[in-house]
């Protein structure tokens, strides 16, 4: 009986995350539909490269006026941990966010 | 400005006034020093840290970029006061200068991969008979599956770099098959870039390679990085 229960419990958790990061994926769809003309932009992979740019590279302000550090690493190890849960959801629902070959060729430039 | 932040998004040798907004629609502003400047927002608090204002913060670098040669900051650059920002801009001024006209007319692209992992079985075996013990043909296993991950890394990396300025590859976030690099290309080579990117697709059956883009140069913006 509580193993039926720990089951139904397990599903329902997947089923919030898959829902959870359906819409993550449809807003950033529609925040990159509203920006500048993204020739080869794709899907869920900008969202990886968009962190990867914006919180790896870029001017750093060094020394004494750097007031955000400590937030900004709190912050990136956040966002790792929002990426690497859809990477985990991408695995378990054996879909690949990062297969953009056919669209990369589809897109206009 | 009492007790505020200034949020910095990118430097740059021309400032193209107020085309655009900062982040929850601020005014921007350019602090001179020297001949760069820094395109600055004022804010009462930092602005908050999350998905929606990693894509506004790109949103300020693009629109800057449309008029501008620009080094765009790491998210999140904060100062609190002008004076701050005038001294960095004076201090670095020569870096800065340097890296803008390496980045001038050109657009960063970005490129990942899955490489061949062990997925493939190596028959180290029947290659090398059985003279040897599980240890080392685990070892010239791995040696092989390493170099055919560093073959096809080849494969994609070199046909791109010929057609950027500048390239970078990235080591992967603990994924030793995962193939992640940058491209500094001409605005003009955008196209070329993408075919190739195309024929790689097509020429190299199971590797999928997927780019994006184009980005401001994030992974040109600094010495370290590029």
């Amino acid at each position: 009986m509580s193993e039926d229960r720990l089951q139904e419990a397990r599903r329902r958790k997947r089923e919030g995350e898959r829902e959870a990061w359906r819409a993550r994926r449809d807003a950033s769809r529609e925040r990159q539909q509203q920006g500048v003309s993204r020739a080869l932009r794709d899907r869920d992979v900008s969202l990886l490269d968009l962190v990867d740019r914006l919180l790896a590279g870029g001017v750093v302000i060094h020394g004494d006026i750097t007031l955000a550090v400590a937030d900004v690493d709190l912050v990136y190890v956040g966002l790792r941990a929002l990426i690497s849960s859809v990477e985990t959801i991408e695995r378990d629902m054996g879909v690949s966010l990062s297969a953009a070959g056919p669209s990369l060729k589809a897109s206009a430039l | 400005m009492s007790g505020g932040v200034l949020y910095v998004y990118a430097i740059t040798d021309s400032f193209p006034g107020t085309i655009a907004t900062g982040l929850h629609g601020a005014n921007l502003r350019a602090i001179e020093g020297g001949p760069v400047q820094a395109v600055v927002s004022e804010h009462a608090v930092a602005p908050e840290p999350d998905v929606d204002q990693l894509w506004a913060h790109e949103r300020v670098i693009e629109d800057l970029m449309k008029a501008s040669t620009i080094l765009p900051m790491r998210f999140g650059s904060t100062v609190d006061r002008a004076e701050a920002v005038v001294a960095m801009l004076k201090e670095r001024q020569e870096e800065f200068t340097a890296l803008l006209e390496q980045v001038r007319g050109a657009v960063e692209l970005s490129v990942r991969a899955q490489l061949p992992s062990a997925a493939e079985p190596v028959e180290a075996e029947s290659r090398l008979g059985r003279h040897f013990g599980p240890g080392t043909t685990y070892l010239l296993e791995r040696a092989h599956r390493q170099r055919r991950s560093e073959d096809a890394a080849e494969l994609i990396h070199h046909p791109l770099a010929a057609l950027a300025r500048r390239s970078m590859q990235k080591a992967g976030s603990g994924d030793p098959h995962g193939f992640k690099a940058a491209y500094l290309v001409d605005e003009g080579a955008v196209e070329a870039f993408a075919e190739q990117v195309g024929n790689l697709n097509a020429t190299l059956g199971e590797l999928k390679v997927s780019c994006t883009g184009p980005w401001p140069p994030y992974s040109f913006a600094s010495e370290e990085l590029g």
